[in-house]
């Protein structure tokens, strides 16, 4: 790799997502670092987190028991407050807020759904759908009750809108549970496991009517252990240790454990490309894989008649680099951006991956194919 | 759905319905002391009030005099005296009265000049004539029912010369001056002067009773009256054997009945102070329980002044509850104390069984108590944090440290596990203890002080007692200087 392509590479901060723009209202998650007393001592739950949530996303936020996730969300709800770091929500950094003007901003903005349901026992469905609206004085007292039943009716279940929770089931008291999160017609939606205490047939009703919300422009965040779920959703959040695990790693290396995925993403190196640019030339110097998270690169090759034959193109999510970290030193194709749209790439080095290759077999094998289907593709062009 | 109620109104009510036995033991420990407060200072105000006035409802004699016998008319020169309003003259015959079971007892007889224009110590008739004739007597009402005789009854009465006479029991009445006479079970009848030379008697009397024209509540002025009227009796030649003095507007027992329901009032607050503390208990275990709750409210947008409120309005229904019980039977125990006291010192009753400043007095205790005695837990349960009240925990960020007491127990070396588990446990939750500490002594301050008000009482009535009692009571015909008495008294042996 040469001297003068290195200069090139715009070094920057490792954004794990994409960045919500300025004028755009979203929750804003900035350096967060929770910290826990306790006897044993100081546990730090999160550390440092950057997120981001985007108006009408569908978020799924996963990672083993005890990874963070909901304490992250906690920073999101209020439930909790940050060590450090800040939390926007809209135009509200909420840490700022004292306990009662958070609960207002709380019952007005976010809606709460719980695994546990956690519906006031002694108050029927349709109460306890009202009651944040009875809380925040949102809308006119007598306009509250057609609304909760509105809202019940939304969510299957007008003709037990009289029913106390203890007559209902599970199912049904976690879709008043929606409702009532509902109440204030809030732009964001936070669920932590709410299909966790669920049948799948249950659970399956329950992920409908936050599909839909969030297909009606709620931003959804939700805590799920169940990963067919999170895969359905617009985004996938992994939180472990703390630390989210970036997506495109996620993407790429499904094989490993969260903890090396983490160490993956803490060897990440930003780049960004302009159209047109050569990342790796072929017969020169390449010592780190390339994960593509952004416009599309080509890969080519010399032929026969020394000329630049085309091989393929990759799309973001997939990656280059690998046949010279694993097999050679030096680049066996060309690797240019795209003409129509600048390029973001993540960088590994070979040294950070070197040693997860020889830990992990799954990861050498899935690379090795890669390697292998590549070479196959570079040797037919050639000829 | 009841569209009317607000849905946190409706959980105060489901909160006070769903768990009825904690709703009845607050209703009760609220009640209770509310009971006793309103029973206490309802009596207290209706025993200071009506036994004065019934005491000056019969206009008492002021200053009371024994003298040598005179004649009625002569109290018409007393009478003339600067300051005197008026004298009326009394005499007092001591009989023996054989009650319907055959025992004998003494009855006093007073002899009034004119029933129909007495004007001091005024009777209160009650049944049959108001006006005695010849061998007819009235009777005061406890000597009625202590000889167990009815109006109509002939009673065999015997005279100091042995001689047996029928006295007809013309009617009754209540004589509302009698003051410790009628403690002490002193038994008194009335009859015109004509009947005194039934009773071979001699027609005069021995005593006047005299009202004062000014300040008849001034015991100074009393005493420079009575003071004059005993110099005008000397200069007039009547030996005088005894003075007393009454204010016309304090009954003479007043000021220990008062005294004694003062403490009975103190013991009613202290109750009170029992029963906010046993609501501050019962408040807090209610808020440990509900602390998920508030965790979900304050997560559905309830602010910590709204659950205040909503846990202050359960505090408040469960005193307008206590205050639906104890409001009735305090005024009726009030009225049942009234007039357990009012018959015991013959004082009429004035009161209907409402007293306002005792109702209010119950109201602002069944309110402010119960809400200084839930503040607290109510403050505490409301300031937790979401995290800390949907945990359930309370305790988030617990460092547990550890406090002198608990290093302590931890050092005991040689006591068994479930010993030790029991002894932590016990000092774990130091306001706990303190609270279960604070309410046993209040409870063991009030049985003592119940058992030294009672033993107060008794040794006040036997005090009392010996005063009007002795082994050997003699009754004289006319009135004798007490050194006279007493000097030929101490010749006799034994």
């Amino acid at each position: 790799m040469t001297t003068k392509w290195l200069q090139r590479k715009k070094k920057k901060e490792v954004q794990v997502l994409t960045m919500a723009s300025e004028n755009e209202e979203a929750i804003q998650m900035r350096k967060i670092v929770k910290t826990f007393k306790t006897s044993a001592g100081d546990f730090t739950a999160l550390r440092g987190v950057d997120m981001d949530f985007l108006p009408g996303e569908f978020v799924g936020v996963t990672g083993k028991s005890g990874s963070g996730k909901s304490t992250l969300v906690n920073m999101i709800t209020g439930i909790d407050r940050p060590t450090s770091g800040e939390v926007k929500v809209g135009d509200t950094f909420i840490h700022h807020l004292g306990e009662s003007e958070m609960a207002r901003w709380r019952g007005q903005n976010l809606g709460i759904v719980f695994q546990f349901y956690q519906l006031l026992p002694m108050l029927s469905l349709a109460e306890n759908v009202m009651l944040p609206m009875d809380f925040a004085n949102r809308y006119p007292a007598a306009m509250r009750e057609k609304r909760a039943l509105e809202l019940l009716d939304m969510v299957g279940l007008a003709d037990l809108a009289n029913k106390m929770p203890s007559a209902v089931s599970g199912g049904q008291q976690q879709a008043a549970a929606i409702a009532r999160a509902l109440a204030n017609d809030p732009q964001y939606l936070i669920a932590d496991e709410p299909t966790g205490n669920l049948d799948s047939r249950t659970a399956e009703h329950i992920f409908d009517l936050f599909m839909q919300l969030s297909r009606d422009g709620k931003t959804v965040i939700m805590i799920t252990h169940d990963p067919a779920l999170a895969d359905r959703m617009s985004r996938q959040v992994v939180i472990s240790d703390g630390e989210i695990i970036n997506e495109w790693v996620r993407k790429a290396f499904p094989m490993l454990s969260h903890p090396q995925m983490l160490k993956l993403t803490k060897n990440l190196e930003a780049m960004q490309y302009e159209p047109g640019q050569t990342i790796i030339r072929e017969g020169g110097e390449a010592d780190a894989l390339y994960i593509l998270t952004r416009g599309e690169v080509e890969v080519s090759v010399k032929d026969n008649r020394g000329e630049d034959k085309l091989v393929t193109r990759l799309t973001p999510g997939e990656y280059f680099g690998e046949v010279e970290l694993l097999e050679e030193d030096w680049a066996i194709a060309t690797v240019s951006t795209a003409l129509e749209t600048p390029v973001e790439l993540l960088a590994l080095k070979r040294d950070a991956i070197t040693e997860l290759l020889h830990e992990v077999k799954g990861l050498y094998e899935s690379i090795s194919r890669v390697v292998k289907s590549r070479r196959t593709e570079n040797a037919a062009a050639r000829n | 759905m009841n569209t009317m109620l607000k849905p946190r109104w409706r959980k105060v009510l489901a909160d006070l319905w769903e768990n009825k036995s904690r709703t009845i033991l607050v209703v009760l420990s609220i009640a209770i002391g509310v009971f006793a407060v309103g029973m206490i200072a309802g009596a207290y105000v209706t025993i200071s009030q009506d036994l004065d006035l019934s005491y000056s409802m019969a206009n008492p004699a002021n200053i009371e005099i024994t003298t040598r016998a005179f004649d009625e008319d002569y109290t018409n020169s007393v009478a003339r005296l600067d300051g005197v309003a008026d004298v009326e003259a009394r005499r007092d015959v001591s009989v023996r009265v054989q009650k319907p079971t055959g025992e004998w007892d003494v009855l006093t007889l007073r002899v009034l000049p004119d029933f129909e224009n007495t004007n001091i110590d005024v009777l209160l008739p009650v049944d049959g004539v108001q006006v005695p004739k010849k061998k007819e007597a009235i009777f005061e009402i406890k000597t009625l029912e202590a000889l167990g005789a009815e109006v109509g009854d002939t009673l065999q009465i015997e005279l100091a010369d042995g001689s047996d006479l029928e006295l007809k029991v013309a009617g009754s009445a209540m004589d509302r001056t009698l003051g410790y006479g009628a403690f002490m079970g002193r038994r008194n009848a009335y009859i015109q002067e004509e009947s005194l030379d039934w009773l071979h008697e001699s027609v005069y009397y021995n005593k006047m009773y005299i009202t004062a024209a000014e300040n008849p509540d001034d015991r100074t002025h009393l005493k420079e009256l009575a003071e004059e009227v005993e110099s005008y009796l000397n200069r007039s030649n009547y030996e005088v054997y005894y003075v007393g003095l009454a204010l016309t507007n304090e009954h003479p027992l007043s000021s220990i009945v008062e005294a004694l329901v003062g403490i009975l009032l103190i013991l009613g607050v202290l109750v009170m102070f029992l029963s906010g503390s046993l609501i501050t208990n019962t408040l807090s275990a209610l808020m440990g329980q509900h602390l998920r709750q508030i965790g979900v409210m304050k997560l559905v947008g309830a602010r910590r002044k709204q659950v205040i409120s909503l846990y202050m309005l359960l505090i408040l229904s469960f005193s307008l509850i206590a205050l639906v019980i104890s409001v009735p039977t305090g005024s009726w125990a009030a009225m049942a104390v009234s007039r357990l006291a009012a018959n015991l010192l013959n004082a009429e009753i004035q009161q209907t069984g409402i007293v306002p400043l005792a109702i209010i007095l119950q109201i602002v205790i069944a309110i402010a108590v119960p809400q200084l005695a839930g503040i607290s837990p109510v403050l505490r349960g409301a300031g937790k944090t979401v995290q800390e009240a949907v945990s359930g925990s309370g305790q988030a960020q617990n460092t547990d440290k550890k406090g002198w007491i608990d290093r302590r127990l931890e050092s005991i070396k040689g006591i068994s596990r479930p010993l030790m588990v029991s002894l932590r446990n016990t000092f774990r939750q130091k306001g706990r203890l303190f609270l279960t500490l604070f309410n046993l002594m209040l409870g063991g301050a009030i049985f003592i002080s119940v058992f030294n008000v009672q033993v107060s009482l008794n040794k006040k009535i036997e005090e009392t007692t010996k005063y009007f009692q002795a082994d050997v009571n003699l009754s004289f015909k006319q009135p004798y200087r007490l050194t006279t008495v007493e000097s030929i008294v101490s010749r006799v042996p034994g």
